[in-house]
């Protein structure tokens, strides 16, 4: 069985995340969905029936917005977010690599809430105006969407501090519920 | 100073292994530090850029990809490739330099290609007793392939920051890409001369009747570069609108007719594609607002001036730039490489007169080499993964690929810009 990295956090963390996670999957599986199956309909309106899809740019980029940075939430819970490995093919020394994996770590984190920080105090910034600047036909909120990106940088930051409080544990040597299913399969 | 210090702290945090969004991020946080500018211009830089109906056509392309990739189409695709010559020495490896375009122009990604075409392939090469390491460094060598035949993600990403005609931004690196698969295979039948235990297939017989089996069973994949390159060339479409027709034409032919997906497996499809997306999305989120940033501080004029002060020569700075995007390309992926290079090197390469739609292939094969050339190389640990052979026996094998395959191509495309333009002044009046 794959152990998930909220499976290793406290059950009044890990749970809760648990279930953002599953919306996370759904948002991400209907976005795309939503964006092959408009254009489609998009080429097929046009040529078929001559008509248009009226203003569909505008909910469908906003819907799809949401979308990316749901598959970005994803992929912080799966550790998929690219990197170049260059130090981790030199380095062999069990301490150093523990050491140079928190440090990322911590860096990680610390960017992450920096990014969310930058986007309250924009998000700010637009609430400040008496009038919210939004899409010239459907007048959808430009907030809408930039408060899904900040929500999801929040939850990013989320794992990252979940994977940093797994590496420490791992370094102080305390056991790690991925261990105790390993020594239960065996 | 902003700019030195930004330039550092990329090359430290990638250097350490931290995420490339990340990475740009640390850049954001230095710039707000140390310059002048209000934090709350990030958010809204980043999602304006990103809330774009042409970018639409990159993560489509994706789901396209993934779905083609899942739905076991590669397999006719080589089976038809190693009918014509898996019969002569080197035909094998040369099918499956073949297989990689092919696939290339439909899923419009190396990683997708190299997984597909090196799972199928690698099983064949070494039953035939094809030496590992270097039939897996060639299938290495000739995913990025993907990236050169239209449609290639790089491409839509590079004419829209570059505000160039997406169509001759494709047309650019096909020939290019026709040279790469030309001199990869001649590497690799010169490279196979001191290996005499090869066994050779049987030609097909009767060949025509298995041919027209073989074209039946790879016909409704090879026609979705057709339906995708025609809608766009004949008009019909945008490459946008095309990206989304391939993956309304995906979904059924991955079901019903090869029958590699199901409605359930579908879903998971489309979901790990657009975890694919958040990844490539979020790095393009920050990069788009380093970018900004870096061109508010002057980074293009400084660029500019520290190359001409070495010299100004236009072949020297030509070779510059390359030098800086093989650097570039080597520390991140070809996405956050393209969209940092582009408005700094641009109007360097301007400059020295070359042509916008000259840069699009020359930064098209530049990052595509970059993705297999040590010490990052993507690819070629992906590569060591899906050909299961160790990187240590890929590794001089993917250097030769590079020496006498890569960059001569490179060369050429960046000395010899009829290559690159020839094709899209043909097709598409300037």
């Amino acid at each position: 069985m794959t152990t998930h990295i909220t499976d290793e956090l406290p059950a009044f963390i890990g749970t809760p995340m648990k279930w953002m996670l599953a919306i996370m999957k759904v948002i991400v599986t209907a976005s795309g969905f939503l964006m092959a199956f408009t254009f489609g309909l998009v080429v097929i309106i046009r040529y078929g029936f001559g008509g248009d899809l009226f203003a569909y740019e505008e909910w469908l980029l906003a819907f799809s917005i949401v979308g990316f940075f749901a598959g970005a939430v994803l992929a912080a819970e799966r550790n998929l977010h690219i990197n170049a490995d260059i130090l981790g093919i030199i380095m062999h020394n069990p301490r150093l690599i523990w050491w140079r994996g928190f440090v990322v770590l911590v860096i990680e984190l610390t960017v992450t809430l920096f990014i969310v920080y930058a986007c309250y105090v924009s998000l700010a910034d637009d609430f400040s105006f008496p009038r919210l600047r939004s899409t010239p036909v459907l007048r959808i909120p430009f907030v809408s969407w930039r408060i899904a990106i900040m929500i999801a940088f929040s939850f990013i930051a989320m794992f990252s501090a979940a994977y940093l409080y797994v590496h420490i544990r791992k370094g102080l040597g305390l056991p790690l519920k991925s261990d105790d299913a390993g020594e239960t399969a065996q | 100073m902003i700019i030195a210090g930004s330039l550092i702290i990329v090359c430290v945090m990638l250097l350490l292994g931290v995420s490339v969004y990340v990475a740009f991020g640390a850049v954001l946080m230095f710039i707000a530090l140390v310059g002048d500018q209000s934090i709350s211009g990030y958010l809204p830089t980043g999602a304006t850029g990103i809330r774009s109906l042409v970018l639409l056509a990159i993560p489509l392309f994706m789901i396209a990809g993934g779905i083609m990739e899942k739905g076991k189409i590669a397999a006719p695709l080589v089976a038809l490739a190693e009918m014509f010559i898996g019969h002569v020495k080197g035909g094998l490896s040369a099918a499956g330099v073949l297989a990689c375009g092919v696939f290339g122009s439909i899923s419009g990604s190396a990683n997708a290609t190299l997984t597909c075409i090196g799972g199928i392939m690698m099983p064949h090469l070494k039953k035939a007793n094809y030496p590992a390491g270097q039939s897996a460094a060639l299938i290495v060598s000739a995913s990025p392939l993907g990236l050169l035949i239209p449609p290639s993600a790089s491409h839509i990403l590079y004419g829209w920051v570059a505000q160039q005609h997406v169509l001759k931004c494709f047309l650019s690196t096909v020939i290019p890409a026709i040279i790469l698969i030309t001199l990869l295979i001649i590497t690799n039948q010169i490279m196979l001369r001191k290996y005499d235990d090869i066994d050779l297939s049987e030609r097909p017989k009767p060949f025509l009747p298995t041919l027209g089996r073989q074209g039946r069973l790879a016909g409704p994949a090879l026609m979705m570069p057709f339906i995708i390159l025609g809608g766009i060339y004949g008009g019909v479409m945008t490459p946008t609108e095309a990206a989304g027709i391939a993956v309304v034409y995906a979904i059924p032919v991955a079901i019903y007719f090869y029958r590699g997906l199901t409605w359930k497996t579908l879903a998971d499809t489309i979901c790990s594609s657009g975890i694919t997306i958040g990844v490539v999305m979020t790095m393009i989120f920050m990069v788009l607002i380093v970018s900004d940033n870096l061109i508010l501080q002057g980074a293009p004029q400084l660029a500019k001036d520290m190359v001409y002060s070495l010299s100004d020569n236009p072949v020297v700075i030509l070779l510059m730039i390359n030098l800086v995007m093989i650097l570039i390309g080597m520390l991140m992926d070809d996405i956050s490489g393209l969209l940092l290079s582009t408005p700094i090197l641009l109007p360097i390469a301007q400059s020295v007169g070359m042509d916008p739609i000259h840069f699009a292939a020359v930064i098209g094969v530049n990052l595509g080499m970059a993705n297999i050339t040590p010490p990052t190389a993507p690819l070629l640990y992906l590569g060591a993964q899906v050909c299961d052979t160790p990187v240590a026996k890929m590794l001089w094998p993917t250097l030769v690929f590079i020496l006498f395959a890569w960059l001569p191509t490179l060369m050429l495309t960046t000395f010899v810009p009829s290559l690159a333009l020839w094709l899209p002044d043909l097709l598409l009046s300037r």
